[in-house]
């Protein structure tokens, strides 16, 4: 490919010391640096996604490269360069680092990356951590890099024991860049193969569990910040990574889903999760109970386009990448799906996107609710359908058994006022 | 489990660095026109990899660096791929073992596809600087830097902190590999395999059979030129 002319670049300016970044480099230079980024037709493929703003982003395309790429404000793109021609085989993640810093992981390192010669190009990697328990024994990082927000880097080991004879346990590890330790912030019986991190340090993690064929676990966790006397300190008692969830082989259409990020929805913390081959992308409304975490999953939309990455610029604006490239996936409200649901004291209260048809929403034969007990045994609810005013609402009036159940509801045969058929009638409900 | 934090601000100390810290680093990397020993042919454009690629050493002691286990490792992970289609060949850098362990032999337009890889060059014997004074216990990578494109490998050896360069040249015809180890007051002792002896030619040193000898005023910098055309190469010895 000839190289672009330089006349043809677009001064486009992409500020390193955006708010995000400043955060974690409070302390720091307050340099700005400025990549300009030709315009072209050339499509990157994309496999993570690491928003800088609303109109800025980086991204690792399916070479392992580190790519930037600049937006308008509808997310349409503007331009794309490499900022680093070093293709490596990494997980599908990036994390921002301190000075300017980039993070990749791949199975046998977490690499740092940087711009020493500020040519606008990563030119030094420096391997931070290539040692742990057991990596003889095939012992590797599964998962990450995410930052959180104490400056640490998180990853995951696949199960391996701290001793001989240990317990064998996958453990999340934060790499600390001050000191260049690692600390270990959480164990599971299971393998952890992606996690995501809210802000409020709620851990998201996707466990294998290559035998169970109904659906997916998801453990929910609260992480504890390090504490300031001893920052590199594991937390006490140690967390445990738990199942909170199942997400159902029904709604990815047995599909594993990868690739967790949390959204701000209007104010409440969602989890999405994507199915690359059908496009699917999930919904997970996280909702505490005591030490414990449940809450709704939902089928949120069908990507239009191959779907691999999936990333929240600004709160309310989500964009997707893949092999074609980048696209905007926000919500534009022409789809009819089951927005929430939420357990109400005297039943089960769905939001749709769009108005019902209130002649079928009233027929308790249009809706199906059963309750999976999570020990066994299933219980169909009777319910009593109740449409509200905005006819966006529905309350099935319903007695729920004791919990530790999954509920699965299915909305058949029912059109929104226009005609138009649910995205998908099912959605689930997991009660602990 | 990790590198004592010391041992890598020393590491780092005597190579000129920051650990991790890019301004630092800018500081204190050498220029590129500061280097003595750049390209002296036609520079050939490098494309830089890491992969896993399968393992193809066969020998005992070439394998004693990784990780003990029942059997040689299956595969390689992380290894770097540094070539061009133009040269035709790419070289393979190992930041476990922290050796140059080959020159594979890229595929020519119309080769079937699904053949074994075709190795030039196979690591063998131990690592090239193991008879060094200070190269103890196994070597430490800490990190990779592009210079003008080039690879430059950083690790550590027991008590030397080693960069290497690496890079094509004329064609892909000539590999050439910079050395600079800054705490080598005994000077170094490497050692090349009898096969990569005869296509090797070097800056400095002087050669006992297989074994080049630098003293510690070139330690700092040394070049070893590698022949890789194998029409100019002695026919491979006669299988028995």
């Amino acid at each position: 490919m000839k190289p672009t002319p330089r006349w043809l670049l677009l001064p486009l300016l992409w500020l390193v010391s955006q708010p995000l970044l400043a955060r974690a480099q409070e302390s720091e230079s307050r340099e700005r640096r400025v990549i300009e980024i030709p315009p072209t037709e050339e499509i990157p493929s994309v496999r993570a996604i690491f928003p800088l703003d609303a109109a800025n982003v980086f991204f690792l395309n399916d070479r392992g490269q580190v790519g930037v790429a600049k937006f308008s404000p509808g997310l349409s793109q503007i331009g794309w360069t490499l900022y680093s021609e070093l293709s490596a085989e990494t997980l599908p993640a990036l994390a921002l680092g301190p000075k300017y810093s980039i993070l990749t992981a791949s199975p046998g390192e977490l690499t740092q990356a940087f711009d020493t010669n500020s040519d606008l190009k990563l030119d030094f990697f420096q391997a931070v951590v290539r040692d742990w328990p057991d990596r003889e024994k095939g012992v590797g990082i599964t998962a990450g890099p995410v930052a959180d927000a104490h400056g640490r880097i998180l990853f995951a080991l696949s199960p391996h024991a701290l001793t001989a004879g240990g317990p064998v346990k996958a453990r999340l590890m934060a790499w600390n860049p001050a000191k260049g330790s690692q600390t270990v912030l959480t164990e599971s019986e299971l393998p952890i193969e992606s996690f995501a991190l809210s802000r409020d340090n709620l851990l998201a993690a996707r466990l294998t569990m290559a035998d169970y064929k109904d659906g997916f676990f998801l453990s929910l966790t609260d992480l504890p910040a390090p504490t300031a006397e001893n920052p590199e300190a594991a937390p006490v008692p140690m967390p445990f990574t738990l199942p909170s969830l199942i997400l159902p082989a029904e709604l990815t259409e047995g599909e594993n889903p990868v690739a967790p990020v949390f959204i701000d929805d209007e104010g409440q913390t969602r989890l999405l999760l994507i199915a690359p081959g059908s496009g699917r992308i999930l919904e997970v409304t996280p909702e505490r109970r005591g030490p414990l975490w449940q809450g709704s999953i939902l089928l949120r939309g069908i990507s239009p386009k191959p779907l691999q990455a999936l990333a929240e610029t600004v709160p309310g604006s989500l964009l997707g990448g893949g092999v074609a490239g980048f696209f905007p996936l926000t919500e534009n409200g022409e789809v009819f799906r089951i927005r929430t649901v939420r357990i109400v004291d005297d039943g089960l209260q769905i939001d749709f996107t769009q108005p019902v048809d209130r002649f079928e929403a009233i027929k308790p034969e249009n809706f199906s609710l059963r309750a999976i007990a999570l020990g066994g045994g299933e219980t169909t609810l009777i319910v009593d359908p109740m449409v509200e005013s905005t006819g966006r609402t529905v309350v099935l009036k319903t007695r729920f058994p004791e919990p530790a159940y999954v509920l699965r509801l299915v909305c058949q045969n029912l059109p929104s006022e226009t005609g138009k058929s649910l995205l998908t009638p099912s959605a689930f409900y997991s009660v602990h | 489990m990790s590198a004592p934090r010391h041992r890598l601000i020393a590491f780092a100390l005597a190579l000129g660095w920051g650990t991790g810290i890019a301004t630092e680093a800018q500081e204190s990397a050498p220029a590129p026109s500061e280097l003595a020993a750049g390209p002296t042919g036609q520079a050939v454009r490098l494309l830089v990899s890491r992969r896993t690629v399968k393992n193809f050493l066969t020998d005992g002691e070439a394998l004693a660096v990784y990780p003990k286990s029942d059997n040689a490792p299956a595969n390689l992970s992380g290894v770097f791929a540094i070539g061009s289609a133009e040269a035709g060949r790419a070289i393979l850098w190992d930041p476990t073992a922290c050796r140059l362990l080959g020159v594979l032999l890229l595929p020519k337009a119309g080769s079937p596809p699904g053949g074994e890889p075709q190795y030039a060059l196979k690591a063998t014997g131990p690592l090239p600087l193991a008879k060094s004074t200070g190269a103890t216990g196994n070597p430490r990578y800490f990190g990779m830097r592009l210079i003008e494109g080039a690879p430059e490998f950083l690790y550590q050896y027991g008590s030397l902190s080693i960069e290497e360069r690496i890079w094509l040249e004329d064609h892909g015809t000539v590999l050439k590999q910079r050395f600079s180890v800054k705490s080598a007051p005994r000077g170094l002792q490497f050692t090349v395999a009898s096969d990569w002896k005869e296509r090797l030619s070097a800056s400095a040193g002087t050669w006992k059979d297989r074994v080049l000898n630098v003293p510690k005023e070139a330690a700092g910098e040394f070049v070893l030129t590698y022949r890789l055309d194998d029409s100019d190469a002695p026919a491979p010895a006669p299988q028995p």
